[in-house]
């Protein structure tokens, strides 16, 4: 196991075990197998059960992209250990909200979306807790700190989308209780999509270390090291990122034992695989590591939030972190052509 | 919870140490108002000094006879971010950004750049630490008698010892930058204030410093201009990366800008944050202040 997992204070997580923590990144390490599915079959409710949203496939794709996005952040966040304080809004939703709101719908209208996406979600989550649970009180032990955490991702994710709208009050954040979680529609989502996967041979495999969630992680460094390599070749970026004047070892946090070392203190920069002896380090997960290209994600921001973990003289880094900002088109460039995605799929 | 002290009228005993006067006894009503108001900056320790902040401003006081500027202000600078430093006019911004530059010492409290406490620096350190700002002025601050080429060149011949070619190749480089490439024979006077103004940013980028100030950016700009400078301080910080600290009273311009905020009032920091926090914030003021709103506790004081 990588790392303990759900470590809330003054929560339910409070009360869990070790061996409950063990269950909740199982469930996440086995479920990131299942996002592309499950964003597909979401995708298909929330058309269904708000009808009035535009069903062009534009739309339909930046419906799938962020119901894919939500997911992943949730359980890569489980499994990095991050706690619920460090919730940000991801900014695949932060663009979504953009998206839908260039479309002429209202702040309602994705209230809307994320009241049968997130209890579809919550369906499918606790569906195998209870699968893999020992017992029934630890079921109820851990879907109690599960949604302690997940409400609290969705209600920060949440308000920062409303500001999109100009507004401070709107959003929504989830609360036991909450008439939307019981949704009937949702519960009928999640257990259809089960079914079918199940039928299919396609679901959850049998063990954790036989998911996909580690090859994905790894993917994720992987693609940043070569957009930082190609960034170097190709977009004459040495010279100013060689103004950061350090070393530094970026390690994922939701795999701790993969890493690379940034030598930028040297004319060409250099990329290494793995942990060299460096000035700085930094623990960032894979999820984090894939928007470093965005002007949405904030490294230093991501760092007061306890989100990324560092350790020496990380502002020299922090310095050139902008100018990667440049490199956006190379990283999707890069991303696509890497493999990663076929392997997920496999 | 704001309560009332024992006797109803706040004379109970004094603080303790480590009292908090947000969580427990108040003297006044007045005062337990502008104890809700004050959030705080966000408070990240660093391993060591420069760590992580570019610049740590720590209880920083100021006082001009019986009129105290600064009040206490604590706030660290992210490196890499753009922050804008944003209060209404009168409140001490510009003070606080002669502290940062070393151009001016608190009474007490202190200044950290890149780990250095600026009020310990000899002054020999502290003109070497000068260079790694970079300034832009309310007006530019061109030379009157110089062309724009030979403004933005200026810190180049001042400051190394680079050929007058490799002078050129970088000033070009920076004209090019600001779109003042055709303009750069020409004398500031026959320059419009937007391009006096990115003049003074080519010339404030030309030794790749590591922070660059913009004190009020957007004076004597129409709103059009005004959005188009941020523009382009967006992407030279992009380009250039390193700190970037924009002291405005324009909330459109921190808007469009901010990437980390601090709310300055009554010589302190009411809040600071990233723009996320920032703008979902449930203080009172910052909300008035960022939503430009007529009504909340900012009065005509």
């Amino acid at each position: 196991m990588s790392t303990a997992v759900i470590p809330t204070r003054g929560g339910p997580a409070d009360q869990l075990t070790d061996d409950d923590q063990a269950l909740v990144w199982t469930v996440a390490t086995l479920l990131l197998d299942v996002v592309p599915a499950f964003s597909e079959a979401v995708t298909r409710c929330i058309h269904e059960q708000i009808p009035s949203l535009p069903q062009d496939e534009e739309h339909h794709a930046a419906l799938q992209a962020v119901a894919s996005a939500g997911p992943r952040e949730l359980l890569t966040t489980l499994r990095a250990g991050m706690p619920a304080s460090a919730h940000e809004t991801p900014v695949e939703m932060l663009a979504h909200a953009r998206f839908v709101r260039r479309r002429g719908l209202g702040l309602r209208s994705l209230v809307d979306i994320y009241q049968v996406g997130f209890p579809m979600f919550r369906n499918v989550v606790r569906r195998e807790l209870e699968e893999w649970a020992n017992d029934r009180a630890q079921f109820e032990r851990v879907a109690a700190a599960a949604d302690d955490y997940a409400f609290a991702f969705i209600g920060t994710a949440m308000a920062r989308q409303a500001v999109e709208y100009g507004s401070h009050d709107g959003g929504w954040t989830p609360a036991p209780g909450d008439p939307a979680l019981d949704s009937a529609a949702a519960a009928e989502g999640a257990r259809a999509l089960r079914e079918e996967q199940l039928a299919r041979g396609t679901w959850l495999r049998a063990r954790p270390e036989q998911s996909h969630a580690r090859r994905q992680a790894e993917c994720a460094l992987d693609v940043f090291a070569a957009t930082i390599e190609r960034g170097v070749r190709d977009h004459d970026m040495s010279r100013l990122l060689m103004l950061a004047d350090t070393t530094l070892t970026v390690t994922l946090a939701d795999e701790l034992d993969l890493s690379v070392t940034l030598l930028l203190d040297r004319s060409p920069v250099e990329v290494l695989d793995g942990e060299v002896e460096s000035e700085a380090r930094m623990w960032i997960a894979s999820v984090d590591l894939d928007r470093i290209w965005s002007p949405d994600f904030y490294l230093p921001m991501a760092i007061t939030k306890g989100r990324v973990r560092m350790e020496g003289p990380l502002r020299k880094f922090l310095r050139v972190v902008p100018m990667l900002r440049e490199l956006a088109d190379v990283h999707e460039q890069v991303a696509a052509a890497m493999p990663c995605e076929e392997a997920l799929d496999a | 919870m704001l309560e009332r002290s024992p006797d109803g009228n706040g004379n109970g005993a004094g603080p303790e140490p480590g009292f908090d006067p947000r969580s427990t006894v108040l003297l006044d009503q007045a005062a337990a108002y502008e104890y809700a108001l004050h959030e705080g900056a966000v408070q990240f320790g660093e391993e060591e000094p420069g760590h992580f902040w570019s610049i740590y401003v720590k209880d920083c006081h100021k006082r001009f006879g019986s009129n105290a500027v600064l009040n206490g202000v604590d706030v660290g600078i992210p490196e890499g971010m753009i922050t804008v430093i944003l209060g209404p006019s009168g409140t001490g911004k510009s003070v606080l950004i002669k502290h940062l530059i070393g151009l001016m010492f608190p009474d007490e409290g202190d200044v950290i750049v890149h780990g250095e406490s600026l009020r310990k620096m000899k002054l020999s350190r502290l003109l070497e630490v000068r260079r790694k700002f970079g300034i832009l002025f309310q007006d530019g601050a061109l030379f009157g008698s110089m062309s724009v080429y030979d403004n933005v060149a200026f810190p180049l011949r001042q400051h190394t010892d680079l050929p007058e070619d490799e002078i050129a190749e970088i000033v070009n480089a920076r004209l090019d930058d600001v779109g003042l490439t055709n303009a750069a024979n020409r004398l500031p006077n026959e320059l419009s204030g937007g391009m006096r103004k990115r003049a003074g940013f080519a010339r404030a980028l030309v030794l790749e410093p590591e922070i660059v100030m913009f004190d009020e950016p957007d004076s004597g700009l129409d709103p059009v201009r005004t959005a188009l400078l941020a523009q382009l301080i967006m992407k030279m910080h992009t380009k250039h990366g390193g700190t970037y600290i924009v002291i405005t009273h324009n909330i459109d311009a921190a808007r469009k800008l901010g990437e980390y905020i601090a709310v300055l009032w009554k010589g302190r920091i009411v809040q600071a944050g990233g723009r996320d926090e920032m703008f979902t914030s449930p203080n009172p003021f910052v909300r008035q202040f960022l939503a430009g709103a007529e009504e909340g506790p900012l009065g005509m004081e």
